[in-house]
């Protein structure tokens, strides 16, 4: 099968080839022009920033002991919240004209998972998240996006920090509850070093008590005094004294400790490579050739993180534009795919919530690891199915336009049985079952 | 093993890829054998006073005000234990041996969040961290990691199902009636996928499996009609002879803090169609294989002990179970009850754990697959040398 760089570029490294793209563009020009901050940015007027989405909470909620009607409207407001920010992301994923720089965004949310299965909190700020902690950063400096992450609402919520207490600072020797260290061995596990990254139990505990303090500013109880802001240090809440992490003592330094965790956390070499092979799994192959990982991993550590560095240097792997191996489009990827090859100009309600049947449904993953990244965490056989029913739902929506199947066909599908899938597609009665066939068809679930 | 290293074991990344993981004869792995494990999951936490309920404990009615239950209302077990209204279509299988209820068991964790303790329940850990597997699919590793062996009912594959062994998956559908032909074609291409024709074949041959409704199609059923719909298809999954040999169901809608009623009511059936279903589930099984069957029944905690303001009940500790099946040595309730009194209850208000959920598991896994007792401390439920596995649970 002769491999089309351009081809791959748009399918493998973006989020879908829309028809005509193929012919026009150079694979190579193309994904680098996309290497630019304001490509991974998202501008909507209609979405609330964190700080606003905090005081609206805050104003919900009143003041005292809190009504059913209350609660109701809380969660109602969640709600409507979440489906705006997931309608406006999808969207703006099937239209953009930098996928590449949207891909990133995806990466990084998922790699800094939050889920809104966890806590109602959480649901409301989700999107802000991505909006404010991830996109900006995704060009930018990693030790800057893992600071982001670690300040907003939804991750101080979802893995615990809000709920961390130093055993021996004020607020801990009063009411005698204690360290939750969630967050901590996530920090560690999940976003920086990975779990065979050399850390203990003990320097899981050294650094929760380093991030003692960290919270959300006047939405928990017992601090509603406090100013509604998105990160809140709380000096009576911090563990006082000096603390070891990966056998370098800090010492004691309030809200400091945490960022200076962090930065060393980001510097260290089991990062880079867990960084590397994280980025190399996702967008060549479920298995990462340990050359590809070697050098994605001294791109970063020698750019300290440099992220645009890092996107560049994806693009220059062996396998990136042409490698035989292939890699199974999740779900979310399979949605946009299809409304990008069939030139849908936004998705609307119903189609977001089809996510829900293919069970992809945007920062809901069911552990913080996030969602899966390979094939068997997608490919079992009710979910193709589904994918089948999903394409024929979308072709109905084309019912009322006139659509080039062959074009579309071969503008983005890559077949290594080109002849077969023409040929049935052909034959199928109309050309919604046509377009539907496209697709379903096995060729359209690998990028 | 440290909890640690432990760790490092349970997300070590996934090997090997999807070829051959599916195959369409759903041939199962030699160690599975006939036997039969189904993992019905309450997600939500299912109230266990109100199912398996103490009407025998003297503090019974003041321990739980306004949703005490008289002991005229319930069918008798044992002098201390009766099924709820809801269960009563399970009271002859109490009789002939073939129920065994549970009470006072609870993950090794104390929480009282749904999410960290379905978790814990899930990853057969000991406490809330991010691993990336179940005990279910570890225990289909250590069964040999013939695929065919497990299937997921009903919803998106349960963090108990996740790991290496790829599982195959089956739900009703709304959408998939009327196109067959569309469905025809599609086979064909995806047969010259070398990768992708073997999962999609196991998914036509489970959607013909499962055709059990009586208009035969596949079409999801709502509400409490689902319960018999996926037990159903469940069965018939299990009792092929060639046909999946662990499966996993969920069903939510357990968290009952307001109205949750006595006979009759929200809670009581959701209890029946529990019941319903699980006896639609033994109609699917040959007699031979009921006989090699054994379905546990449980969620991730129990609810307090008092009725709140609205009738209903919050977040607690001790939980009940169930065990149902051909293989299981029923007849009895499993309990080392702590009683309802004040100064019994954990924390002043909440069921005080007797049992670690691990060890009922453990137990039955053990007998019901001949499992070592190394491969069940250390890869199914790592770490857990110290909560012995019961014995005596099955025939």
């Amino acid at each position: 099968m002769q491999i089309d760089p351009n081809l791959r570029a748009l399918n493998r490294f973006g989020l879908g080839a829309r028809p005509g793209e193929r012919s026009a563009i150079d694979a190579r020009a193309w994904l680098s022009r996309q290497v630019r901050p304001e490509a991974a940015l998202l501008r909507d007027p209609n979405l609330d920033s964190t700080q606003a989405i905090i005081n609206d909470l805050v104003r919900l909620r009143g003041q005292g002991k809190r009504s059913k009607e209350t609660r109701q409207a809380v969660r109602q407001a969640g709600r409507k919240r979440a489906g705006d920010e997931m309608q406006a992301a999808l969207s703006h994923a099937v239209t953009t004209d930098a996928p590449f720089a949207e891909r990133l965004v995806r990466f990084w949310s998922n790699h800094f998972a939050v889920s809104m299965q966890s806590e109602q909190l959480v649901g409301h700020v989700a999107g802000a998240y991505e909006r404010e902690a991830i996109r900006p950063h995704v060009f930018g400096r990693f030790e800057d996006m893992v600071l982001a992450t670690s300040m907003h609402p939804a991750m101080l919520i979802y893995l615990d920090q809000v709920r961390s207490i130093g055993p021996n600072s004020k607020a801990g020797s009063r009411n005698g509850r204690g360290l939750n260290e969630n967050y901590a061995r996530e920090l560690m596990e999940l976003h920086t070093l990975g779990v065979d990254g050399g850390y203990t139990q003990t320097d899981v505990e050294q650094l929760a008590l380093m991030l003692t303090g960290w919270t959300v500013g006047g939405v928990f109880r017992g601090q509603s005094n406090n100013k509604p802001q998105p990160f809140l240090f709380l000096d009576r809440v911090h563990e006082p004294g000096a603390k070891t992490l990966l056998n370098r003592r800090f010492a004691e330094a309030g809200v400091e400790e945490g960022r200076r965790a962090i930065s060393m956390l980001c510097q260290h070499p089991a990062t880079a490579t867990f960084i590397a092979t994280k980025l190399v799994r996702h967008f060549v192959a479920d298995q990462p050739h340990p050359l590809d990982v070697d050098y994605i991993a001294r791109v970063f550590a020698r750019s300290n993180g440099d992220l645009r560095a890092v996107s560049l240097a994806l693009i220059d792997l062996d396998g990136a534009l042409h490698g035989e191996q292939r890699k199974f489009r999740t779900p979310q990827e399979f949605l946009i795919a299809a409304a990008r090859a069939l030139g849908l100009k936004t998705l609307d309600r119903k189609a977001v919530r089809t996510l829900q049947s293919i069970r992809h449904v945007p920062w809901s993953p069911s552990s913080p690891a996030g969602y899966g990244d390979t094939i068997v965490d997608w490919a079992d056989p009710d979910s193709l199915l589904r994918r089948a029913d999903l394409a024929q739902q979308l072709a109905k929506m084309m019912r009322r336009q006139s659509v080039d199947v062959r074009a579309i066909l071969a503008d983005t599908v890559e077949s290594s049985n080109a002849k077969a899938l023409a040929d049935l597609i052909a034959q199928q009665a109309t050309p919604q079952l046509q377009l539907a066939l496209l697709v379903a068809s096995p060729d359209f679930q690998w990028r | 093993m440290s909890s640690f290293h432990r760790r490092s074991f349970l997300s070590a990344a996934c090997a090997g890829g999807l070829a051959t993981t599916f195959a369409p004869s759903l041939s199962f792995a030699q160690t599975a054998g006939d036997r039969r494990f189904v993992f019905v999951l309450l997600r939500g936490a299912m109230d266990g006073l109100h199912a398996v309920v103490p009407v025998g404990d003297p503090s019974y009615r003041a321990a739980r005000g306004k949703l005490a239950y008289g002991a005229g209302d319930v069918n008798p077990l044992d002098d201390l234990f009766s099924l709820a209204p809801g269960l009563s279509p399970l009271a002859e299988s109490y009789r002939s041996g073939e129920l065994m209820p549970v009470q006072g068991l609870a993950i090794p964790y104390r929480t009282r969040s749904h999410f960290d303790a379905q978790s814990i329940l899930e990853t057969g850990l000991d406490r809330p961290v991010g691993a990336a597997s179940g005990w279910l699919n570890r225990t289909l590793e250590v069964l040999g990691g013939s695929t065919s062996t497990g299937i997921a009912v009903g919803g998106p594959l349960p963090l108990s199902m996740q790991g290496r062994v790829p599982v195959a998956t089956w739900a009703p559908s709304a959408s998939r009636a009327g196109s067959e032909g569309f469905i025809d074609d599609l086979a064909q291409l995806y047969n010259l996928d070398p990768v992708l024709a073997d999962p999609f074949t196991a998914a036509l041959t489970l959607e013909e499996q499962a055709m059990v409704m009586s208009d035969g199609s596949n079409r999801s059923r709502r509400g409490l009609a689902q319960f018999e719909q996926l037990f159903a298809a469940t069965g018939r999954f299990l009792n092929a002879p060639d046909g999946a040999r662990i499966a996993s169901l969920e069903f939510s809608g357990w968290d009952t803090h307001a109205g949750q009623g006595m006979a009759g009511g929200t809670l009581d059936r959701r209890l029946k169609a529990l019941a319903d279903g699980l006896l639609a589930l033994k109609a699917e099984f040959s007699a031979q294989a009921w006989s090699k069957t054994v379905v546990v029944v449980t969620t991730e905690f129990g609810r307090t002990v008092a009725a709140n303001g609205n009738v209903g009940t919050d977040h607690g500790t001790g939980g009940a179970a169930l065990l149902f099946g051909g293989a299981v040595r029923g007849g009895r309730v499993l309990a080392d009850w702590p009683g309802l009194a004040d100064r019994q209850l954990y924390e002043g208000r909440d069921l005080r754990p007797t049992l670690d959920t691990r060890q009922l598991l453990k137990g039955v896994l053990a007998a019901q697959f001949d499992l070592r007792r190394a491969e069940l401390d250390s890869l199914v439920f790592p770490d857990s040398r110290a909560v012995p596995a019961l014995g005596g649970l099955l025939t």
